[in-house]
């Protein structure tokens, strides 16, 4: 005898399953009278580790589910292949783990029939080799209007193999304009409020956030018709600009140590280099101009009212990503704050 | 468990690369084509041929050393096709057959190829069992077990073999095969042992392919250091493999330079590091040159770092599309680094015995500059290597061409001359080094292409001839090719939306007899006109080549003359005053009568050959001739007959038309889609009704009339009016009603499907 589960195909399961949660979650909205948005990091390295500062900070925000990039799909002599796949190091993770999988937009430029099948059998191989339970999967692609429609087939494909929550990475412009970049056929979407402007311009004062740059995506915007959770930056970085061009960027830069090096403080986020020297693993030349970017608090704070005065709502806020190095340099309560405003 | 390896090495590579600093630009290679300081110019003077080949297929260098070992027996080309090949292994019987069948010396090698077939039936075995090593990349878990056992029948057979070959050449190769086969198989340490043993102190081509496997092998057991000295000595000394050592050096801290440095047994192999360095193209390599100055002053790498510094830098001083300088627009670090450059060039030339190269690249970076007068001066005298003196010549060359100035004749001339002189006396817009044609680069961008687009856009070469020839291509691809795709994409396209008229070959004409003609004219004039006249005047040159030119232009303006029959007069008297070696006989017979439509895509095929004339057809009359007898017939006074008469030459201009099988008559060039030229079909249609008004033509021929006018019409219906498809074609009307009893009749029911198609509508 077939078991009920088998009868149901899996994303007629999947939507019984949302909306069982929905309306619990909406009988139980109806009871509090306040409640704080989730919080849950993205965890974006290869060699996946979790430092006792990182723990720290999962554990004071009660942190329940981890998002965890796997591996991104690119393509290799014309094959979608998957790269820097995770390597778990047999780590015990005491979280739920949702996979994130980055797929590079040009993957979608043709019509990849077998990628849905491929992806899932890798993500369950990497589950079950580390013992990890499955609910949800998140896809991160920069579709376009020559890739949508590929996309949002594999999309749909994927969601008839697979038993779990599927969900998209949303881009600011994707959710203003849903008419012309089209709605990804998901259980729910993430708004991706980062990167916001254009990394090139050496005029460019932060292009990872910014509150002007939010406002006019999303002050007027109707209510997207997804469930949206919400990701947010916590990192910075350094943009090197050699002879006008943007040739480098330094991941989580030590900002501390700038002054040990021969840079000239031209302003409070760029310095330039004096002489040709090593720093951060990284070979400056002489003349590079460096421009520190954050994603400091008061843009954090100033965006999460930009958001809540809006007409979106969010179940759920991702920080991205954790990392020891920088996060300590926030208060220890800015992300229950983000969360508490955001809901 | 080890079979994952080949593709993780690579991902590895790959990744160090993106995921360390470099993100935005990790390469090492020489990248930058589009320069008036061209860096093949050391190939000619420095002898450093294996550090500035860009990038040499791996396959071809290891053909050149087979071609030695057997001692020119067999050459290239068929050695290539033995050793790279895709069918399998046939049995060394065979294979030496087949080997011996393409020898082209009658020597005695037999030992040598055997020793060669035994190692290559090996050599192929190991390369299907490493592709049978590819991971799957959707895969955690490999199964790799089944290719263990063949990892050892094929190890013992390498040392088998290498102790049964008396041939170090085929030795080293077996040596570097086991090397290989165990580092793709995880075995490092042996990899090390093998490499110890077999290439210690060697410096053979093979050694150091086998010192890129050994590298990537101690990259593996953590050696880093060691591994980037390895792979910065593969780099610098193995041209072949620069292509994959160029992915695996690692260095990102001063930590990681020192250590490799500490390895180094020589200054030159120091230099080899901060010379890898500098050449990352996103580094600026000043610094580089400076370290390379301090360790053993002035080097041919530093020269080489500097031509890459300058590629760097003259990117930002040109617009090589509009063939102009813009330093008053750069930005303060772009000026920086230029001045930096300067003052390393002084550094240079303020030492002894300072190579000539020095003086050239701080005259070029003047100029960059716009300071034309330091440029000049630091110039100095021309160096005796040519390599050298061409890039001499062409700093003198911009220097004399200056922004948008008035040219004297003298200076007119000089620029000629140099133009010459640098592309060794031959008229060409290809790159100055012909070598970049060899390698396949693309060479949108060169010197003599920015010489052209700068006179282009000089507002004091502005008139119609001199744009003409300035566009940087030839007549038959230009003026002859209208509507085509700019090839050479300059920035000022000419005559794209000229009409080729009578009008325009005129002032051409008149344009270029105009003036004194200066040597700058005569080498633009040579690019332009030189492939066609040679097809007539091989040997023309000076006041006979001049001549040509204008007999090309008279031949143009009198075929276009002759497309109206009212001009034909003209068109003869234009024929008559060139040498009849101008007026070609084309092909295709305009008097012909054919039911079936030639077609476009297939009867003349190349349709859109332009090349003149076409040999593949039987040739009829010169257009000469053929205007002569059109103008007789067109003229016809008969009073009883010329209906006749005016219907040849309907159907001569019917034929000639672009739709017609004599189209070359009037036209150089044809397209399915891009139709131009010929089109007249009403007034051949005037023509057939003026011809039926003569009674004399029999039922035959004024069927044949109609049914030519129905098709003139059908041309003109499809240009306009779509509404009235069968209101046109009324001709064919005629042709049922009152022809049906004739042959014609019978053979254009057989024959025409559009007249089929009518009598059903």
């Amino acid at each position: 005898m077939k078991s009920f589960r088998s009868v149901m195909s899996s994303r007629a399961f999947k939507l019984c399953s949302i909306f069982s949660l929905l309306a619990l979650s909406m009988s139980s909205c109806k009871e509090e009278v306040h409640q704080q948005a989730e919080i849950s990091f993205y965890h974006w390295k290869q060699d996946f580790s979790l430092d006792s500062n990182e723990l720290a900070i999962l554990s004071d925000n009660k942190v329940n589910e981890l998002y965890v990039r796997f591996f991104d799909v690119t393509l290799e002599d014309g094959n979608c292949v998957p790269i820097s796949v995770i390597d778990f190091n047999k780590a015990t993770i005491p979280y739920d783990v949702i996979p994130c999988i980055y797929i590079e937009n040009r993957i979608f430029e043709g019509y990849n029939s077998d990628l849905d099948n491929k992806i899932f059998e890798l993500v369950s191989e990497i589950a079950e080799l580390n013992n990890l339970t499955i609910s949800e999967i998140q896809f991160d692609c920069d579709w376009t209007s020559s890739t949508d429609s590929n996309y949002f087939q594999f999309l749909k494909n994927f969601q008839e193999i697979s038993p779990w929550i599927v969900s998209a990475t949303l881009r600011l412009h994707q959710l203003k304009y849903p008419e012309m970049t089209g709605i990804p056929p998901v259980d729910k979407a993430v708004l991706m409020c980062y990167n916001m402007d254009d990394i090139y311009d050496l005029e460019t004062t932060n292009s990872i956030i910014s509150n002007n740059t939010l406002l006019s995506y999303v002050s007027k915007t109707p209510v997207y018709p997804l469930e949206l959770d919400l990701a947010l930056p916590a990192y910075h970085w350094g943009l090197v600009y050699r002879l006008d061009d943007l040739a480098l960027i330094v991941n989580d830069i030590e900002t501390d140590s700038i002054p040990n090096y021969p840079f000239t403080m031209l302003s409070s986020t760029k310095y330039q280099a004096d002489s040709n020297f090593y720093f951060n693993q990284t070979y400056f030349n002489r003349g590079d101009i460096l421009r520190i970017e954050y994603s400091n608090k008061e843009v954090l704070l100033e965006c999460a009212h930009t958001l809540k005065r809006s007409k979106q709502s969010f179940k759920k806020v991702i920080f991205y990503h954790i990392n020891s190095q920088y996060l300590p340099s926030y208060e220890e309560s800015l992300f229950k704050e983000i969360a508490d405003i955001i809901h | 468990m080890k079979n994952r390896y080949l593709k993780r090495l690579l991902i590895l590579f790959i990744s160090c690369s993106l995921i360390s600093s470099s993100v935005l630009g990790g390469y090492y290679g020489p990248t930058f084509r589009n320069s008036n300081f061209d860096e093949s110019l050391m190939l000619y003077d420095l002898e450093l041929n294996n550090i500035l080949d860009i990038l040499p297929e791996p396959a071809l260098s290891n053909i050149e050393e087979w071609v030695l070992f057997f001692e020119g027996k067999y050459d290239a080309k068929s050695l290539n096709s033995v050793i790279y090949r895709n069918e399998a292994f046939k049995g060394a019987n065979d294979e030496l057959e087949k080997l011996q069948s393409y020898s082209i010396l009658d020597i005695n090698l037999l030992e040598k190829e055997e020793a060669f077939i035994h190692y290559l039936g090996l050599a192929l075995h190991i390369e299907e069992h490493l592709k049978g090593l590819n991971h799957n990349p959707w895969k955690i878990k490999q199964d790799n077990a089944i290719h263990a056992g063949e990892f050892d029948v094929l190890s013992q057979r390498c040392e088998a073999m290498m102790d049964q070959s008396s041939y170090k050449f085929i030795n080293e190769r077996l040596a570097y095969q086991l090397i290989k086969l165990n580092r793709y198989h995880g075995n490092y340490d042996e990899v090390e042992r093998l490499y110890k043993l077999h290439f210690k102190n060697v410096s053979s081509f093979i050694s150091y392919w086998a010192m890129d496997q050994y590298a990537g092998a101690i990259r593996k057991l953590g050696r880093k250091a060691e591994s980037n000295y390895l792979f910065s000595k593969v780099y610098t000394y193995s041209p072949s493999r620069r292509g994959s050592a160029i992915l695996s050096i690692d260095i990102n801290s001063a930590l990681d330079m020192q250590s490799a440095i500490a390895l180094c047994r020589n200054d030159e192999e120091k230099i080899a590091l901060y010379f890898v360095r500098g050449m990352n193209s996103a580094n600026l390599a000043d610094g580089e040159i400076q370290s390379i100055y301090e360790i053993l002053g002035d080097h041919p790498l530093s020269r080489q770092l500097m031509i890459k510094a300058i590629l760097k830098v003259e990117n930002h001083y040109l617009e090589f599309d509009k063939g102009k300088r813009k330093f008053n627009y750069v930005s303060s670090s772009v000026e920086n680094y230029a001045n930096r450059l300067i003052q390393l060039n002084h550094q240079f030339i303020d030492g002894d015995n300072a190579h000539p190269f020095w003086r050239l690249s701080l005259s070029y970076l003047y100029w960059l500059k716009g300071a034309d007068d330091k440029s000049m001066e630091s110039l100095g005298d021309a160096p005796s290597q040519p390599g050298l003196l061409k890039q001499h010549q062409i700093i003198e060359l911009l220097n004399l061409l200056g922004d948008n100035k008035d040219l004297t004749i003298n200076e007119e001339n000089r620029i000629g001359s140099l133009l010459y002189a640098v592309n060794d006396n031959l008229a060409t817009i290809s790159p100055v080094f012909l070598d970049e044609i060899e390698r396949n680069t693309s060479y949108k961008n060169n010197f003599n292409l920015y010489i052209f687009r700068a006179i282009r856009s000089n507002p004091n070469f502005q008139n119609d001839y001199q744009r003409l020839i300035f566009s940087g291509k030839r007549i038959e691809k230009d003026l002859l090719r209208r509507k085509e795709q700019d090839e050479l994409q300059l920035a000022y396209t000419s005559i794209h939306d000229e009409q080729l008229t009578v009008e325009y070959i005129q002032k051409l004409l008149s344009l270029r007899n105009k003036n004194t003609k200066s040597k700058l004219i005569d080498y633009a004039e040579q690019c332009y006109f030189r492939s066609y006249v040679n097809r007539i005047w091989p040997d023309a040159s000076g006041d006979k080549f001049d001549k040509a030119i204008d007999y090309v232009l008279k031949e143009i303006e009198a075929t276009l003359w002759m497309r109206n029959p009212d001009n034909l007069d003209k068109a003869i008297s234009i024929f008559q005053s060139i040498p009849v070696d101008f007026l070609f006989p084309c092909s295709g017979n305009p008097f012909e009568f054919r039911v079936k439509e030639p077609n476009i895509h297939l009867d003349n095929f190349p349709f859109n050959d332009y090349s003149y004339p076409d040999s593949t057809l039987p040739e009829r009359y010169s257009k000469l001739v053929l205007a002569e007898k059109l103008n007789r017939l067109y003229n016809s006074k008969k009073s009883n007959g010329r209906g006749k008469d005016l219907f040849q030459v309907a159907l001569a201009y019917y034929n000639m038309s672009l739709s017609g099988n004599a189209w070359k008559y009037l036209s150089y060039f044809r397209h399915s889609n891009e139709q131009s030229g010929n089109l007249h079909w009403a007034m051949i249609d005037a023509m057939t009704r003026e011809a039926l008004k003569d009674s004399s033509l029999n039922d035959e021929e004024r069927a044949m009339a109609h049914y030519l006018g129905a098709r003139c019409q059908k041309k003109i219906f499809k240009s306009s009016d779509k509404a009235n498809f069968f209101n046109f074609r009324k001709d064919f009307n005629k042709l049922i009603s009152e022809y049906s009893h004739t042959e014609f009749y019978q053979s254009v029911v057989k024959e025409c499907a559009d007249f089929r198609l009518y009598v059903n509508k």
